[in-house]
């Protein structure tokens, strides 16, 4: 249990992710008192959604025993999130989210996955729209409208109120060009093969 | 001193205590006859004190025996669950790997055994974990295939634990070795079968194809049903990812392009319709084969391709056009109703973020205008080394692996000896004169090495 805590307060859901692998198999052969299956099994689903990685999240889901599903409500809340997610129901997720207040041990991580994805949709939306309107922001936002405004005006989006329109601002991101030494090692090898053969 | 006649239990395990060789020779020649001579009956039996033998086996010293007793319990009728368990466990931690793959055949059956237990105790998912560590010891190395691979993948594939596969499908199959490692054809098939599902069930799409092209163009002589199937996959896949079914390599076994034709017909006809970009008719097609669809288990395959060919056409527009209103869109691509719009913005909101295409929304004019960009990316950063430097990295490794067999093949008897026959004969394909330059150095084989990444970046 104090590992899992541990991975969330890093923030290392991959991390995560493994952990909670290795500890199913023994959690099925022997009982440990630590942790509750509801918990585990929540945390391990949640673990998955944020490394967006929701096929895994899906067979975990699958493979869950009966017993298990029809004991933990929440278990069946968090799944609906992973479902919105799966079908790209944004709105749907946020509304998931903030519907019901989670398990102490959940709650960090539902928060941390509705961050995750209004970051993740803050960027898509700046890359692909010239300009779109509040409304639509905040349903990708899953934000109300004063929140939307002062989201985006810290990232320098421009206004239109006659319209009702945001202009999003396009990220750009230099990449550093950097030649290294590592560079000429890696041509010299690619000589050296080639000569060879 | 050889080992003499044991004939009970307590004799046996006197006989290995008093002989500690670990070296696999002895065990060949003094272990293997005994064991192999002892029926099935006399695992199962206890101590003279009526205790476990297991208990005073340590299953690294004595792995080989340890394995024999681990069968000989698994197939009876009613095993003793939880302490079988124990032991079995006990042994995949601590098995030697150069003493167990003098007899794969036992490892694979005390696997199947840790299968069958699990499932007695009520859960299956207990074997996985302590399954994939075996496996990475038992192999010779990562790139070695095992007896025990396919049977892994498919327990994972039946445990729904596809994620805990990967420590083994990531890495790429190079080495077969027949000695120490058990494997028969229909292994490599099944190995590279069960782990194209795999990856289509985690969507990573483009390693599944890898690995179905594998299958379809293993050597053969006869098509087995697994390459059918395979192909029945390999030909969704291929147009999710491509569009159209990829060509198959020239080197696949004509017995086997044969087959395909004839087995699955309603496939090929299904990506035709698809490749028509015509919606009406992949629907069409659809209804007439879901049926079949369904019954090869590729229904879930199939769906995600009528979504695809939506997403198809979008591209398609990006060369003609450079803007487009969302309605002509939807129009275009063939979606109806009221909502048509908002789903193609849809469509092309995710194709923007999965890097498909490259476009901008607009809603300031009514309705909603896209337009279309090239790639933004100039392929003039040092991301584009990195890339380059791995794909080279790559590509010397495959061409180095290449050198390496061609040279094993060269030496290998059979070849020698056809060779000679051929250029006593007078005829040799490519000129009789063999200069060793053009024989050893390789320098073929380049063409089943695919650069994956998609294509996006040669």
């Amino acid at each position: 249990m104090d590992t899992v805590k541990g991975h969330i307060a890093n923030r290392d859901y991959a991390g995560l992710v493994n952990f909670c692998e290795e500890l199913e198999p023994q959690l099925a052969l022997t009982q440990n008192n630590t942790i509750s299956l509801e918990d585990f099994y929540g945390t391990f689903m949640l673990g998955y959604l944020l490394e967006q990685d929701l096929p895994s999240a899906r067979f975990l889901w699958k493979r869950l025993g009966e017993n298990v599903k029809g004991s933990s409500k929440e278990l069946r809340l968090i799944w609906d999130v992973g479902i919105a997610l799966w079908q790209r129901d944004y709105d749907n997720v946020y509304k998931l989210i903030n519907s019901k207040t989670w398990s102490p041990v959940i709650a960090p991580l539902m928060e941390q996955l509705g961050e995750n994805l209004r970051e993740r949709m803050l960027v898509l939306l700046s890359e692909a729209y010239s300009s779109i309107t509040i409304d639509d922001v905040g349903r990708y936002l899953g934000l109300p409208r004063e929140k939307v405004l002062s989201v985006t005006n810290e990232r320098g989006w421009a206004i239109d109120l006659s319209t009702d329109m945001l202009q999003p601002k396009k990220n750009v991101q230099d990449t550093p060009q950097s030649i290294s030494l590592a560079n000429f090692s890696q041509l010299t090898d690619l000589v050296i093969h080639l000569e060879k053969s | 001193m050889p080992i003499q006649q044991v004939g009970t239990v307590d004799e046996l395990i006197e006989a290995l205590l008093n002989h500690s060789d670990d070296r696999a020779e002895f065990i060949v020649k003094h272990i293997f006859p005994i064991l192999r001579q002892l029926p099935q009956q006399f695992f199962l039996q206890n101590t003279a004190d009526n205790r476990d033998p297991l208990e005073r086996l340590d299953p690294t010293l004595y792995t080989v025996p340890y394995a024999y007793f681990l069968v000989a319990r698994c197939n009876v009728e009613r095993p003793e669950v939880a302490n079988l368990l124990t032991y079995i466990l006990e042994f995949l931690r601590s098995f030697d790997p150069t003493h167990i793959r003098l007899v794969p055949e036992k490892f694979l059956q005390v696997a199947q055994g840790l299968c069958r237990i699990a499932s007695l105790y009520g859960n299956n998912i207990i074997s996985i974990k302590p399954l994939t560590h075996a496996l990475q010891k038992y192999s010779p190395s990562a790139n070695h295939l095992t007896n025990l691979h396919q049977f892994f993948i498919k327990e994972c594939l039946l445990t729904k634990c596809y994620r805990q596969a990967l420590p083994i499908l990531d890495n790429d199959i190079t080495e077969i070795e027949t000695t120490g490692t058990g494997i028969s054809y229909i292994d490599h098939l099944l190995y590279h079968y069960y782990g194209a599902m795999v990856y289509i069930g985690l969507k990573n799409y483009t390693r599944a194809l890898n690995f179905l092209v594998l299958v379809i163009s293993a050597p053969a002589i006869v098509t087995s049903q697994v390459q059918a199937e395979a192909y029945k996959k390999f030909s969704l896949v291929s147009l999710l990812l491509h569009g159209k079914i990829i060509p198959l390599p020239k080197y696949t076994a004509p017995v086997v392009v044969r087959s395909i034709k004839n087995q699955c017909q309603a496939y090929q006809d299904y990506a035709s319709a698809f490749e028509s970009l015509n919606v009406k008719r992949l629907r069409n097609e659809f209804n007439k084969c879901s049926e079949a669809f369904r019954k090869d288990g590729n229904f879930g395959l199939v769906k995600q391709t009528l979504d695809a060919i939506y997403r198809r056409k979008i591209q398609q527009l990006t060369q003609t056009y450079l803007t487009l209103s969302l309605v002509d869109i939807a129009d275009a691509i063939g979606l109806e109703g009221r909502d048509a719009p908002k789903i193609a913005e849809r469509y092309i909101l995710q194709m923007i973020e999965s890097r498909e295409i490259f476009a901008t929304i607009s809603h300031s004019d009514q309705g909603g205008m896209v337009s279309f960009h090239d790639d933004p990316d100039m392929y003039n950063t040092s991301n584009t080394i990195l890339k380059l430097e791995e794909q080279i990295a790559k590509a010397t490794k495959v061409s180095d692996r290449v050198i390496q067999t061609d040279r094993l093949i060269g030496c290998s008897r059979e070849y020698l000896v056809k060779s000679k026959n051929i250029a006593s004969g007078g005829v040799m394909p490519g000129g009789s004169h063999m200069d060793d330059q053009e024989f050893f150095a390789g320098g073929g084989g380049f063409d089943n090495f695919d650069p994956d990444d998609g294509g996006r970046f040669f």
